[in-house]
């Protein structure tokens, strides 16, 4: 346990969910996570009105006081929606499951097909959360298949897995209120230590351009299907939000250098 | 000199297509262009961006002939266009290019269908098989039911579509397009990026292409950027 969760356990209930919050985070299991965060909304309200500081993860009970530092400090209920709940393999394999039943490997295949501008699933992620569904009653064995192969263990979706990922996929999403970024954090660390900021920013464009090139090729292409086109302009508007940013900023060291030059 | 008929249709692809040297431009006071170079390759579709007034429009005017530079060179195949008599060069825009202006230039007592036959009756082709071929370009860049209608009585989308439409319709070898899709949504510039990118392939076409939307830039092989009058230069890595 972390040495901030015993004073986190002070805060009682909404304590204690905060900690089975941030182990289910660790534990990478988002499902958990979300069924803590399901609690009635009394319990919610506390946790709205706490702040926990993300660094030393300390419940702040006071707004005032963490409005003041205001960069390193969360509502617990921001913080659980911007990291925690998020896209989760599980209810991407719990709609996989809902076509009917399959196997690992199979999920495997499809999910890399369908998502493929995604990062590949592991085969160890696949299975692991293939058990915690059916530990959590969300799906179940169903049979073997050997299919002339090696023998395969079957799993399907149960009417509560069908009830979860209905209610998963109709959840608005939150837009995150903070964004940080590996871009971003070179140009800052490259203006800091005089490096050539802008030089970075035309070859990291340039870099941009042809992922952004590559995908605009996919997703013309004849005969993509519509997860292709979807994935494919969904990674293409991001690159795009990057590339704008990096437009401006540019920009913006061009006006700084000519104001240094200048005095 | 040699005539535009003279200019290769086997593309050789160490020698540019089109290449501009050193351009300089000056509005009055303003130096919109200044050492400006690029090079458009047979059969390439080449995005030109940069800030706005960084020179990208009085580059495409430059590079399509119809603005005369200041300094520099601007060759095609193997003509100086720069120094090319006004006759000549008025000409071998007909034959060779087609261009999008970045304002409309429509004609606006002409109908859709009439603006883009046009070029076509120039050419010396009868109204009929012009209005014909007009009305099946119009289709390709998803106009229709509108071929009737006037430029004033146009969406500046439609009228985007009409131009490109247009510029096309001649079978140019090197099309000149400034902000095709700046009156579009994302989708409908998505359809018209298709048909042009379409085209151009299917005819071994060159296109100059200016944007500043980074989606659309990315239909073209390749992108140079332009920043006060002139290309940014790229590192070696790029
Ligand atoms: N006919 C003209 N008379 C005077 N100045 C002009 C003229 N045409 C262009 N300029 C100036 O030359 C510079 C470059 O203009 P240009 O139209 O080439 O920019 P641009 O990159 O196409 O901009 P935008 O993205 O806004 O279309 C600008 O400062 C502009 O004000
Ligand atoms: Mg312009």
């Amino acid at each position: 346990m972390a040495p901030w969760a015993e004073r986190l356990s002070r805060y009682g209930e909404a304590g204690e969910t905060a900690i089975t919050l941030l182990d289910a985070r660790a534990d990478d299991d988002a499902g958990a996570a979300r069924a803590a965060y399901r609690k009635p909304g009394r319990l919610r309200a506390a946790l709205g009105a706490g702040r926990v500081r993300v660094g030393e993860g300390v419940l702040d009970p006071s707004p005032k006081r963490a409005r003041t530092a205001h960069e390193s400090h969360y509502s617990l209920a921001t913080y659980i929606e911007c990291r925690v709940i998020r896209m989760s393999t599980r209810h991407i394999l719990l709609g996989l499951l809902a076509g009917g039943p399959s196997h690992g490997y199979d999920l495997k295949r499809r999910h890399d097909e369908r998502f493929p501008q995604a990062r590949p699933l592991a085969y160890g992620q696949v299975y692991t959360t293939l058990q915690r569904l059916v530990r959590d009653g969300l799906a179940e064995v169903d049979g073997t298949d050997s299919d002339g192969g090696p023998e395969r263990t079957m799993y399907r979706s149960t009417d509560e897995g069908s009830r979860e990922l209905a209610e998963w996929a109709a959840e608005i999403a939150p837009p995150a209120p903070f964004v940080t970024n590996e871009i971003f954090a070179k140009v800052v660390v490259s203006i800091l230590a005089g490096g050539d900021p802008a030089g970075y920013l035309r070859e990291q464009r340039a870099a941009h351009m042809r992922r952004m090139r590559e995908l605009t090729a996919v997703k013309t292409a004849v005969g993509s299907d519509l997860a292709t086109v979807l994935s494919a302009d969904y990674a293409l508007n991001h690159l795009d939000a990057d590339l704008r940013w990096m437009t401006t900023t540019a920009a913006r060291l061009i006006t700084l250098t000519a104001e240094v030059d200048a005095s | 000199m040699t005539d535009s008929s003279e200019i290769p249709e086997s593309p050789d692809s160490t020698v540019p297509l089109l290449a501009a040297r050193g351009l300089a431009k000056a509005h009055g006071p303003t130096r919109a262009l200044h050492g400006a170079s690029v090079e458009l390759h047979h059969g390439e579709i080449l995005a030109v961006t940069g800030a706005s007034g960084s020179g990208k429009s009085t580059l495409l005017h430059c590079l399509a002939g119809i603005v005369r530079p200041d300094e520099g060179s601007v060759v095609y195949g193997d003509v100086r266009l720069d120094r090319l008599p006004e006759k000549r060069l008025s000409e071998l825009r007909r034959t060779d290019f087609g261009v999008v202006f970045q304002f409309g230039q429509l004609i606006p007592e002409l109908t859709a269908v009439d603006n883009v036959a046009l070029p076509l009756l120039l050419a010396g082709a009868s109204r009929g098989e012009a209005r014909a071929r007009a009305g099946e370009w119009l289709e390709r860049f998803g106009v229709l039911g509108q071929e009737e209608l006037r430029p004033g009585e146009m969406s500046g989308g439609q009228a985007q579509r009409v131009s490109l439409a247009r510029a096309l319709v001649t079978g140019p070898k090197v099309v000149f397009a400034d902000e095709p899709t700046g009156a579009l949504d994302s989708l409908a510039g998505e359809q018209v990026m298709s048909a042009l990118v379409h085209t151009a392939r299917e005819s071994g076409t060159a296109v100059l292409l200016i944007t500043h939307d980074a989606q659309v830039a990315a239909y073209a092989d390749r992108e140079v950027q332009l920043r006060d009058g002139a290309v940014v230069p790229l590192g070696v890595t790029a």
